[in-house]
């Protein structure tokens, strides 16, 4: 058996740069999503919020026990990322 | 090294600019006089309904709340203190619960009691009338029946101005 | 097999760092509507066991208000973490008796419509020092129906090694890894009882992303055994996440929510994750029950072998059990008492919880090199389950 040593060649920029331009068309929908609401009413008005402000509807009612379970999953698993979330509730001021 | 940063750096600056950019409503606007639509909403705890063309000579607020509504709850007490302090020289108060399920106020105001009138707006009629866009909505009537002032959200420190323009309009005849 | 002097391990609470951002993301805040968090303060105990590992320790977590404008986060953690893994079992490493300590601090500033968040972050074991820091903005805009934010964080991470009975630290023994997070999220209010939120984020790592104690083991020439040999990853790594989740309020009140995220590296791996969760308040929300399950699938890394067949097969070699091809699928129960609903004292309301998970763990490509007398390639194939319990209590002021 001869030592020939087989070579992966770990993939680079690629990815990274499929990154980038994703990002900039994120950012670049966003700001044209915000520059046409003026246009375009709200359909869920200000004060039918009632469902969305009950508590039972927030993304995360213990910060310091999902923190926890985020960091068990990290640990263990190879993925990371996207657990990020807000919006939502009461919409006041 | 920088180019790592470049994208997200980019990102908070593109960002940073909408937001600047940006036009939040603004928290109080004067109004050019006009005349206040005029409405008839049950009052809670009374037999007979409350109509605002039947208030004329009084300086009207009118305020739109929640009990879901975490700056309404806030401000409830200073509305008390306001509407008894001034109710004898010709304020009026009218809060206007926009909740469907009239118990939801019911369970407020049993724990935040309040000396004055409680509307109920259950259809959200009112609400759409005078354009209601942000929680708590506060409307400022004159003698007149013209809205004068408008207030968007509410946060400490507004009941200063709150004051202010009441006793501005408490001063007019 | 080859025995060195017995080599420590690290605490499972390695690759702490981007479960750092993690936590500091939920710590700083989640993105809300135009009002600041409320204040309250957490006291937890956690514990986990499983796959030859126990873990325990305290937490608190705090956040205090000033002016309606400034909202301050604090947060504290200890893990103990006692036992030895599979990966120790299998080299001869001593078993671990270990403490990991971490420190959360973040501020957010409201003014208007825009939240801006700065937090920082450390996380301190004997041979691991992580830290990293983060800024972020985001907008409520569009009636407040959507949410925008955006996130960059930066981390710097130091390892060092420790051997010996004493754990001492081997001077000789050094090594970064720098890290560079950012992400983008959408918040969007889809009808009166719907929300829904979407998330992207890119990690880029480059420095030691090994393991200082972790060996690959590859078929001796005859084939009945196994010799063991250094790690060698690669020196970057971009990954890449996107998730979608959706909260739906349900006519009886209870809400339900479901979630799905994929992740791909430049290490090859691809991962699904699917969420399920239901939230149910009891008895005029004296008592909330929430349960979930979550279903989490992996391909392996293109580095990653079990078993290779030779001695310096590959460039990089790795047999990072979480690099491989596995599954976990797991169930939480939740229940949390408000037994403190009205104003009492200076606190507006306060509750106790508790929650348990059950977690299982399945590898595809990863064995129990830990038998004897079998040949190798032939063992069975690694599982373990792991249970997750806290408890807290609550007060909001």
């Amino acid at each position: 058996m001869n030592g020939t040593t087989e070579r992966i060649v770990a993939r680079r920029a690629g990815l990274r740069a499929a990154g980038r331009p994703l990002a900039v068309g994120v950012l670049l929908a966003t700001t044209l999503l915000t520059s046409a609401c003026g246009r375009i009413e709200p359909w869920v008005k200000p004060y039918e919020r009632e469902r969305l402000a009950d508590p039972i509807m927030a993304w995360d009612r213990a910060a310091i026990s999902s923190s926890y379970l985020g960091h068990v999953r990290e640990n263990r698993e190879g993925a990371k990322g996207g657990t990020g979330a807000g919006g939502g509730g009461c919409g006041c001021n | 090294m920088l180019k790592r940063f470049l994208a997200p750096a980019l990102a908070a600056v593109a960002l940073g600019a909408l937001t600047l950019g940006a036009h939040a409503p603004a928290a109080a606007s004067t109004i050019a006089p006009r005349p206040a639509p005029d409405f008839t909403l049950p009052q809670r705890g009374a037999p007979a309904p409350v109509q605002l063309s039947k208030l004329r000579g009084q300086v009207v607020m009118i305020n739109f709340w929640a009990s879901w509504c975490g700056p309404c709850r806030q401000e409830f007490p200073i509305l008390d203190e306001m509407y008894k302090k001034y109710r004898p020289m010709g304020f009026n108060l009218l809060a206007v619960n926009v909740e469907p399920d009239p118990k939801d106020a019911d369970r407020f105001l049993a724990k935040t009691p309040a000396t004055f009138p409680i509307l109920l707006d259950a259809k959200n009629e009112l609400s759409k009338l005078y354009n209601v866009n942000a929680m708590p909505t506060t409307v400022l009537v004159d003698r007149k029946g013209n809205l004068r002032w408008v207030h968007r959200g509410y946060k400490p420190g507004d009941e200063n101005e709150y004051l202010n323009q009441v006793r501005a309009l408490l001063r007019e005849k | 097999m080859s025995r060195a002097a017995p080599r420590k391990f690290p605490a499972p609470a390695k690759a702490v760092a981007p479960a750092l951002a993690a936590g500091l993301a939920l710590l700083g805040g989640a993105a809300h509507g135009a009002v600041l968090p409320e204040e309250r303060a957490d006291a937890m105990y956690k514990t986990y066991d499983g796959g030859g590992l126990l873990v325990k320790g305290p937490a608190v977590l705090v956040r205090k208000n000033f002016a309606d404008k400034v909202s301050v986060s604090a947060g504290y953690s200890v893990d103990q973490v006692s036992g030895a893994s599979i990966d120790m079992v299998v080299l001869g490493a001593s078993e671990l008796r270990e403490e990991r300590k971490q420190k959360d601090l973040s501020v957010d500033y409201l003014r208007g419509k825009v939240t801006y968040t700065v937090g920082v972050s450390n996380s301190l074991e004997n041979d691991y020092d992580a830290n990293s820091a983060y800024v972020s903005i985001s907008q409520d805009m569009f009636g407040d129906l959507t949410t925008v934010s955006l996130s960059a964080s930066r981390g710097w991470d130091k390892i060092t090694r420790v051997q010996g009975r004493e754990r001492t630290r081997d001077p000789n023994f050094e090594r970064r890894l720098d890290r560079d997070t950012w992400s983008v999220g959408l918040s969007q209010v889809l009808t009166k009882h719907l929300v829904a939120n979407l998330d992207y984020e890119a990690i880029t790592e480059q420095g030691y992303l090994q393991n200082p104690y972790r060996a690959i083991r590859f078929l001796s020439p005859d084939g009945q055994s196994f010799s063991t040999a250094p790690e060698v990853y690669p020196e970057t790594r971009t990954s890449n996440a996107a998730a979608v989740r959706l909260k739906y309020y349900l006519p009886w009140r209870a809400a339900v929510t479901g979630g799905y995220r994929y992740f791909f590296d430049t290490w090859d791996i691809r991962a699904h994750t699917g969420e399920f969760g239901y939230t149910q308040p009891f008895f005029n929300d004296a008592l909330t029950a929430d349960l979930q399950l979550r279903y989490y699938a992996q391909s392996a890394a293109n580095f990653y072998s079990d078993l290779f067949p030779r001695e310096n097969f590959q460039n990089f070699v790795g047999r990072d059990k979480e690099l491989a091809a596995m599954n976990t699928q797991s169930v939480g129960l939740e229940l949390t008492w408000d037994f403190l609903k009205s104003q009492r004292w200076f606190l507006k309301k306060a509750s106790a919880s508790v929650r348990y998970d059950y977690i299982m763990y399945s590898y595809d490509d990863f064995r129990d090199a830990s038998l004897r007398g079998v040949t190798p390639g032939t063992e069975p194939l690694y599982e373990y389950d792991a249970s997750v319990g806290q408890v807290w209590f609550s007060v909001w002021f």
